[in-house]
Parts: C-alpha cells; sequence; structure tokens
C-alpha cells in the first residue's frame, strides 16, 4: 500500500504541533509562515493540515490541490502520493467541507499517524496545522507530537481556550511543557504580561511552567500577505511580523 | 534481579541458577548437571521475561516457578514444568490475587490525591478460538512483549479469567480454594488515561504482527476502565473492566472501554487570574 519514500537521512524529524483552542487566532498563518522560514534555512519541512474537514493550508498558500488526506482514509492513497510542494516546503493537505473527516474514528486517526510515521523521516521539521477546539483529533495530534506550540492572544476568551487546552493535554496526556506564542500584540509589553499572567496561571494550578516561544505584532502585512494567498515572510520579509517570527526560528533550530 | 523465591527445591533436580548483580546488570546463569548451559546478562525486566524464555527453549529446562522483580513492578512467571504441587500453586496465585486488588486501591488512591486517572487494563489472548493460559509458550512470549510496551511505573500481572473479583477478602480466600489456570493479564497504568493505554494495546497488536508471530493466528481482546478522582472502588473497576474483557472476547477483540470522565474543566478561580491581566491591558 505504501511506497515508502527514498530515504534521505535515518533519523525522525521534530514533530510540532501549532494548536490554540480558540479559532481565528493565527495557528495556519504563523504554521505556513514557520515552515518558510524554517525553509529558507534549507530545513526539509512538511506541513501537514490536521484541520482534516476544514482546510486552510492549501488556502493561505493559493494552492489548488487535486488530492487530500481523505483519501488516504478512505481508499488507503499512499500519503507520499497526496504532498504537495510550495514556497520550498511540503504540505499534506485536507478536505474541506467534509463532516465525516472531522470526526475520524480511533482506528482511523490510528492509520493516519501510522501513515504519517511512513513519510516523515524524510523531513527536519513536520508542523502539524491543528483544528481550532478540544476535538478528538486536536488532542490526537498534540499527543502525537514531540512538542506543543499553543497560540493564543491577548483577549479573554482566547486565553481561556488556550489554557483550557493546555490543562486537558497535561491532565489526560501527561503533557507538562508547552511552548505559548502570543499572536497579534499592539505592543512587547503588551505580549509579555499576556505570557507572564499564562505563565503563573499554569504555574499555580497545574505546575507547569510553559515557555515564551515569540511575541507576533498586529501587523497589517499579516492580513495582506493572507488576501494575496502568500506567506508574510515571503510578501513582506522587512515587517515586524516576519522578524518575530524569524526570532522564533532561532529558538527552535 | 532474580529473587531468593526461587527455591532449589522448586527446580528439577539436574539444575541450578545462580545470579549476580553487578553495576545494575543482572546476570543468569544455568546449569545442567553441573554445566553451565547458559549465561545471559540483562539490564530490563522485560529482558530477563525473554531471556528465561530463550533459555527455556536452548536448555529444554522446565522451571516449576519463577518470579522477577524490580523496583517498579513485579512480574509473575509460572513455566510448564513438574515437581511442584498444586497447592502450593494456588495458594500462591490467590495470595497474589489479593496483591492484585491491593495495588490497583493503592494506585487508584495515589491517583486521586495528584488528581489523575488511574487505569486498568484486562487482556487476554486466544489462537483459533481457544484462550491460552499460562502453561503455553506463548503465553509467556506475550509477557514479554507488554513488559517492553508498558512504561516502568506501570504494574503487570497474570489473573485467572475466571476469577469474579470481591471486595470480600473471605470470598477471594474461598475462590482460590479451587482450581484456577492463569490465563489473563492485568495491567494497572498509574496517572494514564484511556488513550495511553488504547496506545499500549495497540504496540502490543503491533509486535504481534512481525514476522516471527505471522504464523499464528492470535486475537488480542481487551477491555479498559478508567479511574477518576472521585469514581470506583478497586473491586467495581476491576468488575467493570471485566465485563468489558468479555465484550471485547465474544466480539472479535475489539477493545471495549467506558467513556473517560473530564475533569479538566477551567475552574472559577482559574479564569479569575486569567482575567485579571484582561482588565488590565483595558485600563
Amino acid at each position: 500500500m505504501n511506497d515508502t519514500p527514498k530515504k534521505f537521512n535515518n533519523h525522525s524529524p521534530q514533530i510540532i504541533c501549532m494548536s490554540s483552542g480558540k479559532g481565528g487566532v493565527g495557528k495556519t498563518s504563523l504554521t505556513v509562515n514557520l515552515a518558510a522560514c524554517l525553509a529558507q534555512q534549507n530545513k526539509k519541512v512538511l506541513v501537514v493540515d490536521a484541520d482534516l474537514g476544514l482546510a486552510n493550508v492549501d488556502i493561505v498558500l493559493g494552492l489548488n490541490v487535486q488530492h487530500t488526506v481523505r483519501e488516504t482514509i478512505e481508499q488507503g492513497t499512499p500519503l507520499a502520493g497526496i504532498l504537495t510542494k510550495s514556497h520550498g516546503f511540503y504540505i499534506l493537505p485536507a478536505s474541506s467541507g467534509v463532516p465525516e473527516m472531522a470526526n475520524l474514528s480511533y482506528e482511523e486517526q490510528a492509520y493516519l499517524t501510522s501513515s504519517l510515521e511512513q513519510v516523515i523521516d524524510d523531513f527536519d521539521y513536520v508542523l502539524v496545522d491543528c483544528a481550532a477546539g478540544l476535538g478528538e483529533s486536536v488532542l490526537w495530534f498534540n499527543q502525537w507530537a514531540h512538542s506543543n506550540i499553543i497560540i493564543l492572544t491577548p483577549d479573554p476568551t482566547s486565553m481561556t481556550d488556550a489554557y483550557a487546552l493546555g490543562k486537558v493535554l497535561a491532565t489526560k496526556y501527561d503533557r507538562t511543557s508547552f511552548h505559548l506564542v502570543i499572536n497579534d500584540v499592539k505592543s512587547r509589553k503588551e505580549g509579555q504580561e499576556v505570557f507572564d499572567n499564562m505563565a503563573l496561571v499554569f504555574k499555580n494550578f497545574l505546575q507547569i511552567e510553559p515557555k515564551l516561544l515569540g511575541i507576533v505584532p498586529a501587523d497589517a502585512n499579516v492580513a495582506q500577505a493572507i488576501r494575496r494567498q502568500q506567506p508574510f515572510v515571503i510578501n513582506a520579509p522587512e515587517c515586524k511580523a516576519s522578524k518575530s517570527l524569524q526570532e522564533m526560528i532561532g529558538k527552535l533550530v | 534481579m532474580i529473587p531468593e523465591k526461587i527455591g532449589r527445591a522448586d527446580l528439577p533436580q539436574e539444575t541450578s541458577i545462580s545470579t549476580s548483580d553487578t553495576n545494575r546488570t543482572h546476570s543468569l546463569s544455568v546449569y545442567e548437571n553441573g554445566k553451565v548451559v547458559g549465561k545471559f546478562i540483562y539490564d530490563r525486566l522485560s529482558s530477563a521475561v525473554s531471556l528465561i524464555h530463550e533459555l527455556k527453549v536452548l536448555a529444554q529446562i522446565k522451571f516449576t516457578q519463577l518470579e522477577i522483580s524490580d523496583q517498579s513492578a513485579s512480574l509473575s512467571i509460572s513455566l510448564a514444568g513438574s515437581g511442584q504441587s498444586k497447592n502450593s500453586c494456588q495458594q500462591s496465585e490467590g495470595i497474589k490475587f489479593e496483591q492484585i486488588l491491593k495495588q490497583l486501591g493503592k494506585q487508584i488512591d495515589i491517583s486521586r490525591q495528584n488528581q489523575m486517572p488511574c487505569t486498568l487494563v484486562l487482556m487476554s489472548a486466544s489462537i483459533d478460538g481457544k484462550t491460552i493460559a499460562n502453561h503455553d509458550s506463548f503465553f509467556i512470549d506475550l509477557t514479554s512483549i507488554i513488559g517492553s510496551v508498558k512504561k516502568s511505573h506501570d504494574l503487570l500481572f497474570w489473573y485467572p479469567l475466571d476469577f469474579e473479583g470481591s471486595d470480600s477478602q473471605n470470598h477471594a480466600k474461598q475462590v482460590y480454594n479451587e482450581q484456577f489456570s492463569e490465563t489473563g493479564f492485568c495491567l494497572i497504568l498509574p496517572s494514564s488515561g484511556l488513550l495511553k493505554a488504547r496506545l499500549l494495546i495497540d504496540e502490543v497488536k503491533k509486535s504481534l504482527n512481525e514476522p516471527q508471530w505471522s504464523h499464528m493466528p492470535v486475537s488480542i481482546n481487551a477491555g479498559i476502565g478508567v479511574n477518576t478522582t472521585n469514581a470506583l472502588t478497586a473491586a467495581e473497576l476491576f468488575a467493570q473492566v471485566k465485563a468489558y474483557l468479555s465484550q471485547s472476547e465474544l466480539n472479535g477483540g475489539k477493545v471495549f472501554c467506558a467513556a473517560e470522565s473530564s475533569n479538566c474543566q477551567v475552574s472559577v478561580e482559574e479564569r479569575a487570574q486569567l482575567f485579571m491581566i484582561s482588565k488590565k491591558t483595558l485600563e
């Protein structure tokens, strides 16, 4: 069933799960831009669109995909044949408007991650762009990954949902290490205050000390790049948001 | 570490075992008729189990009872053999089973204090529809596989599938006057939830897909029960999971479990602290 791709290196990639709890905080945008930054540093990157029923990664990149992960789940199509390349990195596209894909059974999820494990050895980094919420697939991908990045904005709903996600991962899946990204902030000071408060809540109630991966400022170039369906690190490499991502890459690599 | 519980009287006369501990590795030497027929070095419980089995095959030695323990788990293995009376064997199994329930109760209490779940997995294996028991060599192999995929703090026991489990100590002792074969695996996973248990079972099944087992039509049956912070006693949990295991056996090995209840709700206190920063930034 599976065509194992030619192996470049005999190593396991770093699997990083990007989630948030609340939707619309910038997960997909940050994921594809981090992937583009890593690719610019000659890293081999795979982005997995884990919002399996409402795909977004292909949209923010302006891709017109013919095959999606749905074919792997339903027909056993090898994942290697579904991967698409764009802006220097590979994408595993999800499907749009398919509710069944958003509600995979345990066996289907296990099959998907098992299929992924057969293709990811070719990559240095696998970035998993999770769906919003606390659904089974979100929790599944988070427990599968090596690292968990939780993205939030300074509004109370985003902070609460991010905390709730971290609490579930810590309580049910023994995840005790998180990186937080504070997105869309008015100033660095605001971002730092949000992180400090989140860290205090995590520490007081869960005995966990999350790490700050980055603070991304509100930037008109981001919205413009999304409308143009391009990563903002390519569309506007000198903008504030791009520079903050470059700082994040320095911590990741 | 081979404990002192192996008595020479338990072994056929012509065999003996000596052990030594050196720098956290353990060695096992087997003698037959005064000559060394095998010497093995191991550093993990699961390795020891595998090695014992290999020993059995290599040297055609049949142990009557062997128990291996390490700091975090105990694993009892009864291998096919002769020379040990059934009564003494049953008495030790009965004591072990009470210990299983005690251990389960203890782990539930510890998990409760840490506000973590405690999960119980009961498993059985059948080949061609027939449940295998502890005298079957494959049972030992399966023990070794389970030992290699579980975490060091997870506890693994054998237990007789026919045992119903009860809160009453008197009932437990009475039941153990009868004869039971140990045909089930009992896994206690402290501070672990449903998903971890399912992943562990998947790992076991994956190991059995390897070429060396491909000729055997093995079916693994499993039931999982999760005790959250204020739910079941050890005996209640055991009875619940035993029922799931029975359903699994009747349904071609499909894993049965209860839906996991959530104790992750964000509390009023947590929300209050989260919102403090929002109010500050609005000022």
